[in-house]
């Protein structure tokens, strides 16, 4: 499957394993979040990075402590209209201090990307048969915001004189 | 709720929201009085099920009860009333 | 008022240029009708009855002149030639096609306006007092904060898609509340505290709906400068824990319902504490040059015409000492008076205004009012500076325009939603009530001995006609196919926040207007003098009266 990570079209280089499939020794995987908390000894023992995948009801404040075990977060957004993942991505970098991959998988649209890059997501999984080169154009909606974000930390007041 | 037959095939107009009705020939039309009658589920489900595949030319299609007994069709609610008639009052210019 | 910078100027045209390739985008198929419902949302375009309709955004119900001329251009061009001022100071066109909205947008751009949230579910337009800088009740004008939150709440980026739509409204004027700040998600109003510094007062989780609610103060006094990191805790508490599982439980209301107004307030206030002093805030000089926008206007210095307008109340002339005696307010500044321009003309849809209304009101507000001028929640228009000596003059222009009815504050000033003519979530039809109404009590005599009353009508129990704070409320149903239309008495928006009861049965469409004049009727009989007004009346002797005089002849 092909994502947008840093702006970029690329391959999604990671395993994404439901709650049943047993756990391969090797290679790249993402868990659900009550996986990583029943298995996390054995998901940590072995080799290749972790991530987790989180529902749009868990929250940022519900993998906090596990941060530092983690190369990816995905979050879900199970229909573009469920906002909750714009605020458990802020928290996760702002006030968690997360700075790995930050995933939005689901129903992931072109004119959201705008909105998901400020909320602090680096990565993309667009929703089936969405044009990625297309939807490139998103991020480029604005060329200027008010407010301070995950990925501009100031609000327009403190950048620049006006 | 369930829906009462008989009924007319409605949608509103991507272009413009006007609404519009299903003709025995599968075009949209504004006029009312020439529009399909349904009778029953049977023959209107696959037609609805056309009619949403259509999002080029209208959104939200839907069916609504009308008259059985009446010669042409005639609406039973008044929100179906109005919206095939225009407002009833306003201040719409004649243009 | 607010003149943007080149920051504002570009992120409305970029929105106008964002939404063009939306629609292409919708027209070409690349984007499905459910997909693209949540945007045009965001831009204030439904699908109604029998059109499209565009919302355009009045932030706080401030217009210029210019702007109002480019409102009505675009009712001429692109609609029928009239507009609707809605009860949360914005204007609708009903008519719109969609392939020209872009165009409108880029009109509406090129006089610093645009359609920015004016729908779904995101932070809606701020709205306040419409006497907001001119009232001499006001202890401070809330305009700048409005404007603050204007630019903090647009395009916020966690806040685009929260479970439910989210108003705010501000006020700065303690003692008379004309912006029913109780009824909105969070209603500010600006209050002195203890050491005579200003600050806010925050309520949240009050609004109507199928479940109205008055809102719940969960902070008595917020430091000014606090605002915008207080709001944004409020926002991020319900970002989170809102409900998305039934969208009739989804607003702010229900949360704080449920949790209850001190958990609400915990859960706020340990997030704020963690985001205060941080960057959000807004910093004295960004204040400083925002609030420069809204320093008083040039005013000359009058001698104080008090007297003179209690003499032009009483004058010889009648129609025009009823105008000053109901749609003049006394301004802050001696020599000037504040006007409401009545949008409510007997048998006209409340609201409803022409391309050439407009324009003649842009020439009016010109030459009377320094080219400025507010629409209202009440669904009329102020001029918010006339010279006391220019009133007379200005009525005759007003007259000429049939915009002078003399009826602010009155029975037929009514709050009237669009309804079954044109909304498609009515169940019942509004503005044929609300015409009726106008021609039966079309005597202002009358009007004005029945005094201060509020009527307040919808279509539907989505209630955008603020029917449950009304002193009159009328909800528009649907039985079995016929309109029908439920009589609520005891509402009230203000500072004695009130939510009306239900009096009986529905009446059906011919019998309500009758109805409403038996209650005034029976409210005449029973008033202890002509200084007790109907909802004051009200709560002294009860429903049981004026249920007995509404029911008299009724075959329920």
């Amino acid at each position: 499957m092909q994502i947008i990570r840093h702006r970029e079209i690329v391959a999604d280089t990671w395993l994404h394993l439901d709650d049943e499939t047993p756990v391969p020794d090797a290679g790249d995987v993402t868990v659900s979040l009550e996986r990583l908390r029943a298995e996390g000894e054995v998901l940590l023992a072995r080799r290749g990075a972790l991530g987790v995948r989180l529902r749009s009801d868990q929250l940022a404040h519900d993998v906090s402590d596990v941060l530092q075990d983690l190369d990816i977060i995905c979050v879900e957004f199970p229909k573009f209209t469920d906002g909750r993942g714009y605020t458990t991505g802020r928290l996760l970098r702002d006030r968690y201090g997360y700075t790995k991959e930050l995933r939005a998988v689901g129903h992931v649209l072109q004119d959201q990307l705008f909105y998901m890059a400020r909320c602090g997501y680096d990565s993309f999984a667009l929703a089936p048969g969405k044009n990625l080169e297309r939807a490139l154009d998103g991020f480029a909606d604005f060329s200027v915001s008010y407010q301070a974000a995950a990925d501009v930390r100031q609000p327009i007041f403190r950048r620049v004189s006006r | 709720m369930a829906l009462h037959f008989p009924v007319v095939l409605s949608a509103s107009l991507t272009s413009s929201g006007a609404p519009v009705y299903l003709t025995p020939d599968r075009k949209w039309t504004r006029d009312l009085s020439a529009a399909e009658v349904f009778t029953a589920a049977e023959t209107l489900d696959p037609v609805l099920a056309w009619a949403r595949s259509q999002e080029a030319t209208v959104c939200d299609p839907y069916a609504f009860s009308v008259d059985g007994k009446a010669a042409q069709p005639t609406p039973i609610s008044a929100r179906e009333r109005i919206r095939a008639s225009g407002p009833t009052v306003g201040l719409a210019r004649a243009s | 008022m607010y003149k943007y910078d080149t920051i504002d100027q570009r992120i409305v045209e970029e929105r106008a240029a964002q939404f063009r390739g939306q629609v292409e985008r919708r027209l070409s198929g690349e984007i499905t009708e459910d997909e693209f419902k949540p945007l045009r949302l965001q831009n204030g375009l439904y699908m109604q009855l029998h059109a499209y309709m565009l919302r355009v955004a009045i932030p706080y119900g401030l217009l210029s002149s210019t702007q109002l001329r480019m409102l009505a251009h675009i009712a001429r061009k692109y609609d029928r030639g009239y507009g609707h001022l809605s009860t949360r100071q914005n204007i609708q066109f009903n008519w719109p096609k969609l392939e020209d909205v872009p165009s409108i947008l880029d009109d509406l751009a090129s006089v610093q306006m645009h359609a920015i949230q004016t729908s779904g579910n995101c932070i809606r337009n701020t709205t306040a007092d419409a006497y907001a800088g001119v009232a001499r009740d006001e202890i401070e004008d809330p305009r700048p904060w409005c404007e603050l939150i204007r630019q903090w709440s647009t395009f916020h980026p966690e806040f685009a898609f929260l479970p439910r739509k989210f108003k705010i409204a501000v006020t700065g004027a303690p003692g008379d509340d004309r912006a029913a700040v109780r009824f909105h998600d969070i209603g500010l109003r600006i209050v002195e505290g203890p050491d005579g510094e200003r600050g806010f007062e925050v309520i949240v989780g009050g609004g109507l709906g199928r479940t109205p609610f008055v809102g719940k103060v969960i902070r008595d006094f917020l430091p000014k400068r606090f605002l915008l990191s207080y709001l944004e805790a409020i926002l991020r508490v319900y970002n989170q824990h809102g409900r998305r599982d039934n969208k009739f439980k989804a607003r702010i209301k229900i949360l704080v319902d449920a949790l209850g107004a001190a958990e609400f307030k915990r859960l706020v206030e340990a997030e704020w504490q963690l985001i205060r002093d941080t960057a959000i805030d807004v910093t004295e000089e960004e204040l400083a040059r925002v609030e420069e926008f809204f320093v008083p206007a040039n005013y000359e210095t009058l001698p104080d015409t008090d007297s003179r307008l209690a003499a032009m109340r009483l004058g010889k002339n009648r129609d025009l000492g009823l105008w000053v005696s109901n749609n003049v307010t006394p301004h802050k500044v001696a020599g000037y008076g504040i006007v409401t321009i009545s949008v409510k003309a007997p048998g006209k849809p409340p609201g409803d205004i022409t391309d050439t209304q407009m324009e003649a009101v842009a020439d009016l507000a010109d030459r009377y009012s320094q080219g400025r001028l507010v629409v209202t929640h009440m669904q009329n228009l102020v001029f918010p500076d006339v010279k006391t000596d220019e009133l007379e003059s200005l009525w005759r222009e007003l007259v000429k325009l049939d915009l002078a009815t003399a009826n602010a504050g009155k029975l037929t000033d009514m709050i009237c939603c669009p309804g079954l003519d044109y909304c498609a979530l009515a169940n019942a039809t509004s503005i044929p009530i609300a015409e009726e109404l106008g021609r039966h009590f079309d005597d202002l005599d009358y009007l004005n001995d029945i005094g201060e009353v509020s009527l307040k009508m919808s279509g539907c129990i989505n209630a955008c006609g603020h029917h449950h704070i009304g002193n009159i409320g009328i909800l528009g149903i649907d039985k079995r196919g016929e309109e029908f239309y439920q009589l609520m008495l005891g509402g009230s928006p203000g500072n004695d926040a009130s939510l009306g009861k239900i009096l009986g049965p529905a009446f059906a469409k011919h019998e309500i207007v009758d109805a409403v004049s038996r209650v005034m009727a029976r409210y005449l009989e029973v008033r202890e003098s002509s200084d007790e007004r109907f909802i004051d009346t009200f709560r002294r002797v009860g429903a049981e009266p004026f249920k007995e005089a509404a029911y008299a002849d009724h075959q329920a």
